[in-house]
């Protein structure tokens, strides 16, 4: 078992500068599990926290106020150590006088393993890893993915409980980058260990974690799989950090009645989305007025299908974009983007139905920016 | 109204060349896009012809007209910057203003008001005249960065990897700026970028670069769908192109590829056939299939091959599901709301009429043709 447990977790950096005391909040107040053998993404733009939660995990850094939990022991006072916790590094952090094989064994050498068990680990962590071949090579004159896989290897070997990737693949160019990230998920099927993972890449975090952490300003904001986040974002912050091409967003538009049912119009009244039974119930309770719209361009659709409501808007941009299409309708100047498929022909019309399930419209309180259909909740 | 040509120009630096015989020619009023790896040549190109570097040899022309030994402030080319290269302690207002205000020009300061209104309202800027660079967003320095390009009214615009510093949302709303920028579309631009989805979003044409030559020239479509070479192939296109090692089998009337490494065959239309016996085929092939055009049949039994799930990585609007067939990895896009358990059986198909066929010793497009 190797649950990490994160209760009332704070952190404050004391510092200080010119005589005066200086206080920075890091971590507010942090309650996560990540189960075992989970994949859990930390996923955040830069200085939300995310590395520091990680470095708390490993012990390298202190906790102002709460506990962590690592197979249910508190470990708040272990050394980094004690706690059988590894962590890859962004910058690789190799020794670079010696081989790989060498920097891969250290850790068990230092341990006193015996050394034909320390040849057998590192000719398994190798295979997983395919760097048999440069096993021998020195560090030093390894591409940058390969030092990539040696610094996880490295981390891999120990037979950590938890396995820390602090933006294992930041330094990768574009096809390594892929190809090195189906490598890290293709290890933690087969290892089954628990692995939390760094990133501000909300791509890579949906691709690789079974659960995606998303933090902003020292808070956990939600955490949940790709589909709680794309479907159920709690809040405003969630639903534009996470999804490509970015979902489209409507701020100080106004609930209206319009023939029985429930609208939200767009401020000049360029778009109207109709809203659904349960969003209707949610705004009798809470009288709200204006409202943030949120529409994913990934739940538009320009066929009719389950998508039941409809609006008409101006052909303004088609994108062809190889895997996918992204069209930009328009109705007086305000863009909506709809994911379309790439050979999508759009040459012949001017105006363009565009399909949506009411469901599938996000509310945001103009204020606290949470989505109004789970205040209630 | 400009067409810029480019004639087998070579230039080097201390004897290490950057471009080597590059050759293109745009067409008026044209979205020109170069694509390539960095240390292509992408940059050098723009320099060429922005006369910021002088070619070894080879000519740059301008409708129909040398313009070798044009000093660079006298070539009607406005060239915008990766890193913005605005003053920062000038406003964004004397930032657009500046251009105009060069010796010689002397405008009077209520036109000079009227052109920078015209441009900075055109791209959202109009706004922020009193911040200075410091004070702005990178999305915001990069079309104060264009507004200092477009207030010269150039008849050419080269931009260098305009969109490359600014966050994948920016980018995204600028992408689409872009393309409605009147002064953009009616003018000749030629913009160099490594980014595939910018070169095929943006581009009237996209010339493929790599070591100082232009391998392809297309339409984005054509550039994706029918490249010329591997090299083309893998330029676009995430993740990459699935290339396979396969041997052209003819049994009668039947025609297939087998798949040595993978254990399976791709039956192929008598029409497909005839094409490639045309072209007089070598029996060991490359082929080529992109990602999109495997499909999961769920009729496993029935499908053209039985292979088995590896991960499947479900991201924003498409899944990524890698399989093993016997000794190799197959890439598939999908739709992300799918899952799939790791190492079970599933079906494949594959496009047939998407199949590109390589010659695995020249990397060659075995069916391409120039139109």
């Amino acid at each position: 078992m190797a649950e990490v447990i994160l209760r009332n977790v704070k952190k404050i950096y004391r510092s200080k500068r010119k005589r005066k005391k200086e206080e920075v909040l890091a971590i507010k107040n942090l309650n996560l599990t990540i189960e075992d053998g989970e994949f859990l993404a930390l996923l955040g733009p830069s200085g939300c926290g995310k590395t520091t939660t990680l470095r708390m995990i490993v012990g390298l850094e202190s906790i102002t106020a709460g506990e962590i939990l690592i197979d249910g022991q508190v470990v708040n006072d272990w050394t980094p150590a004690e706690r059988n916790v590894a962590m890859a590094f962004e910058t690789y952090a190799l020794y670079s006088h010696l081989s790989v094989r060498e920097n891969l064994g250290l850790c068990l050498k230092a341990k006193g393993v015996p050394q034909d068990d320390i040849r057998e680990q590192v000719n398994q962590i190798a295979a997983v890893l395919q760097i048999t071949d440069i096993l021998n090579a020195k560090s030093s004159g390894l591409s940058g993915g390969q030092q990539q896989r040696v610094s996880l290897g490295r981390a891999l070997i120990r037979q950590p409980s938890v396995t820390l990737l602090d933006e294992p693949l930041s330094h990768l160019d574009s096809a390594l980058r892929l190809e090195t990230r189906i490598e890290i998920k293709r290890i933690h099927q087969q290892l089954k260990r628990t692995f939390i993972f760094v990133t501000h890449d909300q791509m890579e975090a949906l691709a690789l974690s079974d659960r995606v952490a998303v933090m902003n300003f020292a808070e956990l904001q939600q955490v949940g799989t790709r589909q709680d986040l794309f479907e159920t974002p709690t809040n405003l912050f969630v639903a534009g950090f996470v999804g490509e091409p970015p979902i489209n967003i409507y701020p100080d538009s106004t609930i209206q009645d319009i023939n029985g049912d429930r609208y939200a119009v767009t401020e000049k009244g360029e778009f109207s989305f109709k809203l659904s039974k349960e969003m209707k119930a949610v705004l009798d309770a809470r009288h709200r007025k204006t409202v943030t719209v949120g529409v994913r361009p990934q739940y538009l659709s320009l066929f009719p299908g389950a998508e039941k409501e409809s609006l008409a808007a101006n052909v303004s941009v088609f994108e062809f974009l190889g895997e996918i299409g992204n069209l930009t309708v328009s109705s007086q100047d305000l863009d909506l983007s709809v994911l379309a498929p790439p050979d999508f022909d759009t040459r012949e019309e001017k105006i363009i139905q565009t399909y949506y399930d009411p469901k599938r419209i996000f509310l945001f309180d103009s204020e606290t920016e949470k989505n109004l259909f789970f205040e209630i909740v | 109204m400009t067409v810029v040509a480019v004639r087998n120009v070579i230039k080097s630096y201390d004897g290490a060349p950057a471009l080597n015989g590059l050759d293109f020619e745009t067409r008026d009023a044209e979205f020109f896009v170069l694509l390539g790896p960095s240390g292509a040549g992408k940059t050098t190109t723009l320099k060429v012809i922005a006369g910021l570097e002088d070619p070894d040899a080879g000519e740059v022309i301008f409708d129909g007209r040398v313009i070798n030994t044009l000093p660079p402030n006298e070539r009607p080319v406005g060239m915008t910057f990766e890193s913005y290269a605005l003053y920062p302690h000038f406003s964004v207002f004397e930032n657009l203003a500046n251009p105009l205000r060069a010796p010689g020009r002397k405008l009077p300061a209520a036109e000079i008001r009227n052109r920078v209104d015209k441009i900075a309202k055109m791209l959202r800027i109009d706004h922020l005249y009193n911040r200075r660079p410091g004070e702005l967003s990178g999305g915001q320095k990069q079309r104060v960065s264009l507004g200092r390009t477009m207030i010269r009214e150039p008849a050419v615009y080269l931009m260098d990897e305009p969109l490359s510093h600014v966050d994948a949302k920016i980018r995204f709303d600028l992408r689409i700026q872009f393309h409605r920028l009147e002064a953009l579309r009616n003018c000749t631009s030629i913009y160099v970028t490594h980014d595939y989805v910018e070169a095929l979003s943006l581009g009237d044409r996209i010339a493929i670069i790599n070591t100082g030559q232009i391998v392809q020239v297309g339409t984005p479509k054509q550039i994706y769908y029918q490249p010329k070479n591997i090299f083309v192939a893998r330029m676009v296109g995430q993740p990459h192109i699935n290339l396979l090692d396969a041997a052209l089998t003819i049994n009668g009337n039947e025609a297939s590829l087998r798949i040595p490494q993978a254990g399976f065959s791709i039956p192929i239309s008598a029409e497909l056939r005839q094409r490639l016996e045309q072209v007089n085929v070598p029996q060991d092939l490359t082929v080529g299939i992109r990602p999109m055009d495997i499909t999961i049949n769920s009729e496993t039994e029935k499908a053209t091959a039985r292979v088995r799930t590896d991960v499947f990585e479900p991201f924003g609007s498409l899944g990524l599901l890698s399989v093993k067939a016997q000794d190799i990895y197959l890439e598939l896009l999908l739709d992300p709301d799918l899952s799939f358990k790791p190492d079970s059986p599933v079906g494949i198909d594959f496009r047939a009429d998407r199949l590109i066929f390589f010659d695995p010793a020249t990397h060659n497009n075995l069916l391409w043709d120039e139109d």
